[in-house]
């Protein structure tokens, strides 16, 4: 199965078990209240109990060894069991571990005693057996179960040794946590069903070892009472725990083939088993009814209805109170109140009406777009209250609640939890679910039947154009967890065009052999018209005004090669690295420019460069760039680069790019590929690192090709020749008052201009007619819009 | 979560014994019990004192405010929350943790209260309004406990 969307996936912590404190606030927390007089005086014995807490498991700790080994004699026969004990690992040294001060003064003694006991392991542990069965025979007063027999230590296999001794030492080990959390539920919610897990054949003989066990941790407090009561307390209930057999896993059946069937862990569930139900009797007292109706406020309506809006349903209430409705006719009168309507209906749109009714009165989400289609249509023909009877007389309300039990949410512990509507489900249970007026199961049920959205995993803008080469944007910030827009090639976005006939603001037109014009960018076009041998492409005559030759397009046949090499290398190419072959075909009229192109892509240099030192995606990033002009569209686009470079190789890239349609139709056979539109992003890269860089209009260098000096050093691949042409392109799209800042700028480069131009003698008069015309041009809407 | 708690996820998870510095946490946590205690009683028996005496002071520096606009229903949910902020700092007092606050009250909260259109900087002024109030009742010593929590709560709803 391909993932195709996304939940989102909140960070939750059930809570497996808990301490004293922990229970008494989440109960207090569930009914939103104080705490209690009598849970107050709870946790007071819990905290002044403290201190004996604390001395047991610090003493059971320390003995720790010797309760372990008397558990393990007393089962094991013909061996020294505690051999078998692996010791966790010393993290003591290792970066990071917390060594708390008190911890080095208190455990050195026992470690050098630990250090001499490798000298007389095996005579040691003998002496400790015999001593202990002699005393535990004298003194133990829990009965041994029927059936009991020691186990063979040999023939038990030392690996089921090693497994037993690491249990034996668990098993006392979650002792000591229950001890200091005083409260067992740490204890039943880990041994509860490790009967199913541990051999059968030797449940007896662990039984036998916790009760040993228990005992040899009993002698420690022979004299207090109080103690050895509550470690009684604890070794009994993890006893009892594990003799009962594996717990049944909690079931939650899938009514329809769009619902998932899911079973909960029995630890979860016993986990979340003290958290009270409500249920409204009618012999209950008037204090614990009072409790059920505000439950059954506090999930209808979210909040505290009574103390913030003032509204009490009194007569309704005396009716459930005095049983004349039941506790679900009382939910289903809530959900059809004027304040139900007006807090969850009126402000939503439908959509999201029938996901918080789903959380209101079966305290689930939906969890499927079939089940959504279901009340969408229930809603929309009828209305909210027969939403309402739906959603409160469907069989699983029926089967949850019944007719006297509040409504309560199934969240995390209580019920096994769908995957499929995981975060949106999580987020729905937040207290803050109102602020949400989108809705979200249904956003996400249908994404899952679309294809994975353009979108960089690292960043939440899926902007084709805008992620590029796979990068991580060190700029965004924006919230990763919003689901971004969709955006493709047919989208209207900022675009600092020089390219042909772009239709405003969308990357992908339709006229795309259209002529940039004189705003555009400098096209080179090998006119062959010309040529002596009157080869015309396809044997056709060219049409009139292609081969008109316009100012703004070149036709010299050097100024044609030294431009494709600027533009598929981004660069002036060395002497050794020019295909001479090549040139001389084209010269001759042999192969066209797209031919010449092809081949100079195809050279050694240029695989060398853009192909074997770069990664997938940046190579076929730059590759589409240098040979069609622009970036790449996307994810849809790259897929299929990626396909093609899998199977074929560079040389098949280059020839796909090379025939693409686009390619043909934007270029054609003569003109040699040029830079058509980059993204204001995509224009920020190439200037200093940080914000988008202002042009400087007036300071076009004409020896450097119209190359201002201040992009030197940068990479300016892809900018050479079309700079001035982005300053203009910019001029149109950017604000006005962008520009208008740097107004004292432009004006001083003006003076520098005009003082450069009466230096300069203008070698190539082809490049002066283009380059020098625009400048005034440029400079002049500034001031038109600012007088001064 | 508590301190206990904690303590125990950390020991279980590198399968050890509770280290006696852990154990001293413990031990800390249990002398400062009585503490707690007494500062979850002060808190929870003069809730609507505190409250009340809050909000006056919070009209009173801000009297532009949702809740003093003279809608009833703004007025009376403006108290309940800060009741409710009340009851979560008792619950973060007696585990000694901030999980509860931070849980309930503070993850999401701030987006809530925007999306009310409830001005951020009113609602950080009225909880520190109710964090003056509840101190002002308590011994010093009390007061330096409780005070983090309050503090904790005003620093995540800064706009």
């Amino acid at each position: 199965m391909s993932t195709t969307a996304n939940g989102g996936s909140p960070v939750v912590c059930p809570q497996r078990y808990h301490t004293v404190p922990t229970t008494v606030i989440t109960q207090a927390e569930q009914q939103d209240r104080y705490l209690k007089r009598s849970e107050l005086d709870e946790l007071a014995s819990y905290f002044s109990s403290g201190a004996k807490l604390m001395e047991i498991a610090a003493t059971l700790t320390q003995n720790a060894e010797a309760i372990v080994s008397a558990g393990a004699n007393r089962i094991f026969v013909w061996g020294a069991p505690m051999a078998y004990l692996e010791k966790p690992p010393n993290r003591k040294n290792l970066p990071g571990y917390n060594v708390f001060p008190r911890q080095r003064i208190t455990t050195a003694p026992q470690e050098t005693l630990k250090q001499q006991a490798p000298f007389y392991p095996v005579y040691q542990d003998w002496i400790n057996k015999i001593v202990d069965l002699g005393r535990s025979l004298l003194d133990d007063k829990d009965p041994v179960p029927e059936g009991f027999s020691p186990i063979n230590i040999r023939r038990y296999g030392p690996d089921r040794m090693k497994k037993s001794m690491r249990d034996l030492s668990w098993f006392l080990r979650y002792v000591t946590y229950a001890i200091v959390a005083g409260d067992s539920s740490i204890l039943t919610v880990n041994v509860k069903g490790l009967r199913g897990i541990i051999p059968e054949d030797v449940t007896i003989a662990t039984v036998v070892a916790m009760q040993t066990m228990k005992w040899k941790a009993l002698t420690y407090f022979k004299e207090d009472a109080e103690a050895a009561a509550v470690i009684k307390q604890h070794f009994d209930q993890m006893i009892a725990d594990y003799q009962v057999a594996k717990p049944t896993v909690l079931l939650r059946q899938g009514v329809s083939n769009d619902q998932q069937g899911l079973q909960l862990p029995p630890s979860y569930s016993s986990a979340a088993a003290h958290r009270p139900k409500l249920v409204m009797k009618p012999n209950l007292s008037a204090t614990e009814k009072q409790d059920a109706i505000k439950a059954a406020y506090r999930q209808v309506f979210e909040r505290d209805i009574t103390r913030a809006y003032g509204v009490s349903l009194a007569d309704l209430e005396s009716q459930v109170k005095g049983g004349m409705i039941s506790m679900k006719e009382f939910i289903r009168h809530l959900g059809k109140s004027r304040l139900y309507r007006k807090e969850f209906y009126e402000p939503f749109v439908i959509s999201r009406v029938i996901e918080l009714a789903f959380r209101h009165f079966l305290g689930r989400g939906m969890s499927s777009i079939e089940e959504f289609q279901e009340y969408f249509a229930i809603i929309s023909k009828i209305g909210l209250a027969a939403l309402i009877d739906a959603l409160v007389d469907s069989q699983e309300y029926a089967d949850y609640f019944g007719e006297e039990t509040v409504p309560y949410l199934r969240g995390l512990g209580l019920e096994a939890q769908e995957c499929r509507n995981w975060g949106a489900q999580i987020d729905l249970f937040k207290y803050s679910a109102l602020i949400r007026k989108v809705p979200q199961f249904l956003t996400l049920f249908g994404a899952y039947q679309k294809p994975l959205p353009d979108q960089h995993p690292y960043g939440a803008g899926n902007d084709p154009l805008e992620i590029q080469f796979g990068a991580i944007f060190p700029l965004e910030n924006k919230a990763h967890t919003a689901r971004p827009a969709i955006f493709d090639e047919d989208s209207r976005r900022i675009l600092i065009h020089c390219g042909a006939g772009l239709e405003k603001g969308a990357s992908h037109s339709p006229n795309l052999g259209k002529a940039p014009g004189s705003l555009g960018a400098r096209v080179l076009r090998f006119n062959r018209s010309t040529m002596t041998n009157g080869n015309t492409l396809n044997g056709k005559a060219p049409k009139i005004g292609q081969n008109t030759n316009v100012n703004f397009s070149s036709s010299s046949a050097e100024i044609v090669i030294h431009g494709a090499y600027r533009q598929v290398f981004g660069r002036d190419v060395y002497d050794g690295q020019r295909q001479m072959v090549a040139e001389i075909k084209l010269k001759s009229g042999e192969i066209t420019v797209r031919e010449f192109i092809r081949q100079v892509a195809k050279s050694r240099p240029f695989r060398n460069q853009y192909w074997e030192s770069l990664y997938i995606t940046k190579a076929i990033e730059y590759i589409h760039r240098r040979l069609l002009g622009r970036p790449t569209y996307g994810r849809r686009e790259m897929s299929h680069y990626y396909d093609l470079c899998a199977r074929k190789g560079f040389y098949a890239l280059v020839d796909d790019i090379l025939d693409s349609p686009e390619y043909l139709e934007t270029f054609g056979e003569d003109t040699v590929p040029y830079e058509r539109y980059i993204t204001p992003r995509g224009y920020a890269l190439r200037g200093l690192r940080g914000e988008l860089p202002i042009p400087k209009v007036a300071s076009e260098d004409q020896s450097n090709n119209g190359f201002h000096s201040s992009y030197k050093g940068m990479d300016y691949t892809g900018v050479i020749g079309v700079v001035p042409h982005f300053h203009r392109a910019l001029k149109q799209v950017m604000p006005q008052s962008a520009i208008s800042i740097k107004l004292e700028e432009v004006k001083q480069f003006r003076a520098e201009m005009a003082q450069q131009a009466s230096k300069q003698t203008l070698v190539d008069t082809e490049e002066s007619s283009e380059s020098s015309s625009p400048q005034p041009e440029a400079v002049q809407p500034v001031e038109a819009a600012h007088p001064q | 979560m508590s301190i206990i708690t904690r303590a125990i996820a950390s020991a279980d998870r590198e399968a050890r014994y509770l280290s006696n510095g852990e154990l001293q946490a413990i031990r800390d946590f249990f002398e400062a019990g009585p503490q707690r205690l007494r500062i979850a009683s002060i808190l929870t028996e003069n809730e609507l004192q505190i409250v009340q005496t809050g909000s006056q002071r919070f009209w009173q520096r801000c009297p532009y405010t949702p809740s003093n606009s003279g809608n009833p229903t703004f007025r009376a949910s403006c108290m309940r929350d800060q009741g409710w902020y009340v009851r979560l700092i008792v619950y973060s007092v007696i585990v000694g943790d901030i999980e509860p606050l931070q849980r309930i009250g503070v993850n999401g909260a701030k987006e809530m209260y925007t999306s009310l259109e409830i001005p951020l900087r009113n609602l950080v002024e009225a909880l520190r309004c109710l964090k003056e109030v509840a101190l002002e009742m308590m011994t010093v010593e009390d007061a330096s406990e409780v005070a983090p929590y309050f503090d904790y709560l005003i620093q995540g709803m800064m706009p």
